[in-house]
């Protein structure tokens, strides 16, 4: 028991730590995943900074205040690499955060600009600590979600059946918008798409398997998600390969410099 | 996972569902969905939590993993 709360305590402890230093940040991956009732495993505090290369040293100064280090690959925070959508990975060594993993980015792919996500943001006290946290929203989280990683497809499938299932029978017709675009469960998508045909119909445009859901045909839209799945994932491949290329080349200068 | 057939009077074609005020759609009929059926009762069991207890979920997740790492590295 101890072990939790403290585990809890030293996400709250980066919180306050990185407030005080004025850095606005937004959790991100498998926390925030968590939070929306996701069944993400994760040790890691994921977070999306709000930074410019002027911010930098008070980023610095937050980092060092909870002896925070660089476990990977870039092998020091630099303005540049976050620029560029890299992240950056840390342990915070200080006693009372223990070895808590946390990795920064300032943006990553899929995310909206900062002051988008800010304002759509969920903000919650953290029970026992009383430290404000904010959350990403979700049509944020489904969006830095969709990579190249299978995992992640899953986790955006389980959290909008749970958003959708969470939703009344009279909906903000951009909440019912977003399950649309979003859903990715077959039999969800129809039952969604039979529930809400105006809606669904104006949007089987931009998403046409939205179509074969309005015929109700399963395996239809069940090949359909596979595919948009198959080429977002080939999309954010393609779109990553230069960083990871990059990040390959890093590690092994690394372990010649050791 | 079990398929629903959606009743053919409930399809958009037949019966257009939206309806009322300018920013609220309202269903053509309840939502049938059950997450138990999907997902399982875990997932229908954290469906049903409130953030509070969803966050103390993710710290004993977190505090797992972290213990078998930290024997992974102890080995």
């Amino acid at each position: 028991m101890r072990g939790k709360v403290a585990r809890l305590e030293a996400v709250a402890e980066v919180m306050r730590a990185l407030e005080a230093h004025g850095v606005r940040s937004l959790i991100i991956g498998g926390i925030a995943s968590a939070v929306y009732g996701g069944k993400s495993v994760t040790k890691d505090l994921d977070l999306q900074l709000q930074i410019e290369r002027p911010d930098m040293e008070r980023l610095q100064d937050a980092l060092s205040s909870v002896q925070a280090k660089v476990i990977a690959v870039p092998t020091e925070l630099r303005w540049e690499y976050l620029e560029r959508g890299f992240w950056v990975h840390f342990e915070c060594e200080h006693p009372s955060l223990h070895g808590l993993h946390l990795d920064v980015a300032t943006r990553p792919f899929g995310a909206a600009p900062f002051d988008e996500m800010w304002s759509r943001r969920l903000s919650r006290t953290l029970p026992e600590t009383g430290t404000q946290a904010h959350f990403v929203a979700l049509p944020d989280l489904v969006s830095l979600k969709k990579t190249r990683r299978k995992d992640d497809w899953a986790t955006i499938q389980l959290l909008m059946d749970l958003d959708y299932h969470g939703g009344g029978d009279a909906v903000q017709r951009e909440q019912v918008r977003f399950w649309l675009r979003e859903l990715r469960s077959a039999q969800t998508l129809i039952e969604c798409v039979a529930r809400f045909g105006g809606e669904a119909i104006k949007l089987t445009a931009e998403r046409p398997l939205l179509g074969l859901a309005i015929q109700a045909d399963h395996t239809g839209v069940a090949d359909a998600l596979d595919e948009e799945e198959r080429l977002a994932r080939r999309a954010d491949e393609a779109r990553m390969r230069p960083l990871l290329d990059e990040l390959q080349r890093m590690r092994h200068t690394a372990r010649r410099s050791q | 996972m079990t398929h629903r057939s959606i009743p053919e009077a409930h399809r958009p074609a037949a019966a257009d569902a939206s309806s009322s005020h300018d920013d609220i759609v309202v269903a053509a009929f309840p939502s049938s969905i059950d997450l138990a059926d999907l997902y399982g009762e875990e997932v229908a069991a954290i469906a049903a939590m409130s953030f509070e207890d969803r966050w103390a979920l993710a710290g004993e997740m977190a505090q797992a993993v972290a213990s078998l790492a930290a024997l992974r590295d102890a080995r």
